[in-house]
């Protein structure tokens, strides 16, 4: 009788993390601003970030402009 | 059956894809650096259009990591077709940054929209009803749906489809994490979502080592990605032998699992009938699946297990942790 030879074996699963998105609380940002006296103050500016799931790579852009 | 087609090429060669078309066939590479999930995806240069076939429906879901290989002129990433016949077609600009989708080989525009050009990956699920007039054509891009047609998405004679065919570039088109649904059954019959394609391959001794190893131990005969062929193997000339391997654990701690696909690579010594069947032991109970023809040449045979067998549920990270994977000579 012929012989069954298998030479790779593997398993691929389709999935999608359901872990939250990981959340930075606290970004404080100081802007000089010449012609204010004082500079202005950003004192909690919430950012979530959406991770692109599931490999935990940042998902948006990489340099946000304020 | 409802998810049609699982890739994310992490068995480390193209012959998932049902046949490859174009003047340059052979034009593609599986990558292992910058890939969207797993350790693997596929490079796709120009002239070498892949395809994927399978039982002709009207209505389809599919899903793939696509990363823009940069273009200045409309370039083609995929055709849904009807045997030969093309329905639907999406193409890219990098310059203007389009997503088009046509109805034809680009005989009608049904719609574009801007998606900044980039070198990083973008996740796409496309919806496609077939119809003279009521059809469907959505997409989204990373979630977020962005093109919403209505109308005539039917280029044939036949309001089905039965086909897709990547297209490369001269740039390289990326592509990961394939995925097709169709709309039958009660699991993946509708979007496919944002996940990816992880592999498992063999790392330890498993319930059953029946088959006997070129050299070593059963598990490390099957464990090369790619696949290493004649070089190292595990075969058996008796109806029945078992082999079963222990898989390294997911290293996720939290998942949603769409569907484990069984992959081997596999041939018999000389043409006398022979068959392959999936086996996967899960709480110490073996369970196989139909019998898989083999020919005298390696080929990839692959069988899609939606819902863990032995709970008849939906997978769960703990259910592929545990299981061992593996084959039975038939």
């Amino acid at each position: 009788m012929a012989k069954v030879r298998i030479s790779q074996t593997n398993a691929q699963v389709d999935l999608e993390s359901t872990a939250p998105p990981r959340r930075i609380t606290q970004l404080m940002v100081e802007v000089d601003v010449s012609s204010v006296p004082m500079p202005r103050r950003i004192t909690q500016l919430l950012i979530e970030v959406d991770l692109e799931q599931p490999t935990g790579r940042v998902q948006g852009p990489t340099v946000a402009q304020i | 059956m409802a998810r049609l087609f699982t890739t994310g090429f992490e068995e480390g060669d193209a012959y998932v894809f049902t046949g490859f078309g174009g003047a340059a066939p052979t034009n593609y590479s599986i990558i292992t650096t910058n890939v969207r999930t797993g350790l693997r995806a596929i490079s796709i240069g120009s002239n070498c259009f892949p395809n994927i076939t399978f039982t002709a429906t009207s209505e389809v879901y599919l899903r793939f990591g696509f990363r823009f290989g940069g273009s200045a002129s409309d370039t083609t990433i995929l055709q849904l077709q009807d045997g030969s016949n093309i329905q639907i077609l999406l193409s890219y600009i990098c310059d203007s940054g389009l997503l088009r989708a046509w109805r034809g080989n680009k005989v009608t525009k049904l719609a574009e929209v801007f998606v900044p050009w980039a070198m990083r990956w973008y996740c796409i699920e496309v919806h496609l009803l077939v119809d003279n007039s009521s059809g469907v054509l959505q997409v989204k891009v990373n979630g977020e749906l962005v093109l919403d047609y209505s109308g005539d998405t039917q280029q044939s004679a036949n309001s089905t489809v039965d086909t897709v065919v990547w297209f490369g570039s001269a740039n390289g088109q990326y592509f990961d994490d394939i995925a097709i649904n169709d709309t039958s059954g009660s699991r993946n019959n509708s979007w496919i979502g944002r996940g990816g394609v992880y592999g498992l391959v063999p790392n330890g001794v498993g319930n059953y080592s029946e088959f006997t190893p070129s050299a070593g131990n059963n598990y490390e005969c099957v464990d090369e990605v790619p696949p290493d062929g004649d070089t190292s193997y595990v075969e058996s000339d008796t109806v029945g032998h078992k082999d079963s391997y222990a898989l390294a654990n997911l290293s996720l701690t939290s998942a949603s699992i769409a569907a484990l696909v069984w992959h081997v690579w596999a041939k018999q010594d000389v043409s006398d009938g022979r068959n392959v069947a999936r086996l996967l032991r899960i709480s110490g109970t073996d369970y196989q699946g139909a019998d898989k023809a083999l020919t005298t040449s390696y080929q990839r045979l692959m069988e899609t297990i939606e819902s863990n067998p032995h709970t008849s549920a939906d997978w769960t990270l703990d259910d592929i942790n545990g299981l061992e994977l593996g084959f039975v000579s038939r």
